[in-house]
């Protein structure tokens, strides 16, 4: 059960938005394991646990190693009679440039590259930062983009369009997987319990110490 | 200032790091975040107009995204030009229908589902009933609305892989970049629509209307 209103300072507002419809509540404090939820739309407005510094930085720096690797190795091989060619996350890039097709490149360089990586770098960096207690530069500018980047970072769109490929080149060819589709599992992994696990309020505020 | 007072006031969480600000009034303007500098409206601005043109251009983009061939594979002297439904035929006619399903929710129905969800939103604000609804069909954009990327990457893998010359080559075509066009529309549409929204309508027009009429 919650008890009672919780300490209120100006790094701390007395109140809670609810992100889903808007309607405010009073920020209460809870007790361990139990959550605040919103009274008109029941979205949950906050969940006390424990810290996820750091789970989550560990995430972040295995999720910036798999990335590496999910970007230099390649994913998968095409064959047919004999000639083959392999894939990498960047030679579809370069491939729909040289058709002409820029627009195209440019959504799957940032949705599958990019954003993945400035996603989990920058949350590495803050969360680096709030572990060993250290006012690093850009804290917040980091954390802010992270949280962009996190819209826009579809790597778990791109394991499964690997299986659907897969299979429609099982079609016209021999198909192959290689080590590099691994690592892109790996990443989506990351990505999805990052997401699950990352309390973005603790991280602002530990953040807003360090400064 | 105790919490029940203090809950009764114009608070809006700032779109980056969710921390709790205080306005004068919902008309009031934007400020800038006190702890991550992000800028605030109390409501995002003209999230209606801005969500109506980018779902309506989507709705045009749509028709072409579909008509025209996403592809062109070459096999072995054989050309087949694939729309996004071809596509997903031919890998039902193979007898994979699991990854056909994958490809039909991902590159038909969740681009068709954001467009006319997000519509039936906008047209539907002012209405009372099915507040419950439309927020969870919102939810369901936001959710899946990522999704629809599986075509893109499915064509940047095979153009990867399709270059063996005479042999086999995969080239894309125009119907990609209206795919595309469809798929970043609507994900700005969801991103700039305002889901508070869906609530303030029906509680301002409950608050005006006299007591005892219908």
């Amino acid at each position: 059960m919650p008890s009672g209103p919780a300490d209120t300072t100006a790094s701390n507002p007395p109140v809670i938005v609810c992100r889903e419809c808007g309607a405010v509540s009073p920020r209460l404090t809870l007790p361990a394991g139990s959550e605040e939820n919103c009274p008109r739309c029941g979205h949950r407005l906050a969940l006390s646990r424990q810290s996820c510094i750091s789970p989550c930085l560990a995430l972040a720096v295995a999720g910036l190693i798999f990335g590496l690797l999910a970007n230099i190795l390649p994913l998968l091989v095409f064959n047919v009679y004999g000639d083959e060619q392999s894939n990498r996350l960047f030679s579809g890039v370069i491939s729909l440039f040289a058709q002409g097709y820029g627009a195209v490149a440019v959504l799957v360089f940032l949705c599958s590259m990019l954003a993945p990586f400035l996603r989990f770098g920058g949350l590495a960096w803050v969360l680096g930062a709030c572990f060993f207690r250290q006012p690093l530069p850009a804290l917040a500018p980091l954390l802010k983009l992270s949280h962009w980047a996190g819209k826009w970072n579809l790597v778990e769109v791109y394991a499964v369009a690997l299986v659907v490929a897969m299979a429609r080149l099982d079609l016209l060819g021999a198909v192959e997987l290689r080590i590099g589709a691994a690592f892109v599992v790996a990443l989506f992994l990351c990505s999805l319990m990052l997401d699950q696990w990352l309390n973005p309020d603790e991280v602002w505020e530990k953040v807003e110490d360090l400064q | 200032m105790t919490p029940e007072t203090a809950a009764s006031g114009f608070w809006s969480d700032c779109p980056s790091c969710r921390k709790p600000h205080a306005f004068p009034s919902p008309e009031a303007p934007a400020i800038h975040c006190s702890r991550c500098h992000a800028q605030i409206s109390f409501r995002k601005p003209d999230a209606v107009q801005r969500t109506s043109a980018l779902v309506i251009s989507g709705l045009i983009f749509y028709v072409p995204a579909n008509i025209l061939p996403v592809m062109t594979i070459t096999i072995t002297g054989q050309t087949e030009n694939l729309t996004i439904w071809g596509g997903v035929m031919e890998l039902y006619d193979s007898g994979l229908a699991p990854v056909a399903a994958i490809v039909f929710f991902a590159s038909i129905l969740v681009p068709l589902f954001k467009l006319l969800g997000l519509s039936w939103i906008l047209l539907a604000l002012e209405k009372t009933k099915g507040i419950r609804t439309r927020d969870r069909v919102y939810t369901a954009i936001h959710t899946f609305g990522r999704w629809s990327m599986v075509d893109v990457y499915l064509l940047s893998v095979l153009v990867a892989v399709g270059q063996l010359g005479i042999l086999a080559s995969v080239v894309a075509r125009p119907g990609a970049i209206f795919f595309c066009l469809v798929l970043v529309l609507t994900l700005f549409a969801t991103e700039l629509f305002d889901r508070r929204l869906i609530w303030d309508f029906p509680e301002k027009a409950a608050a005006v209307k006299p007591k005892g009429q219908p």
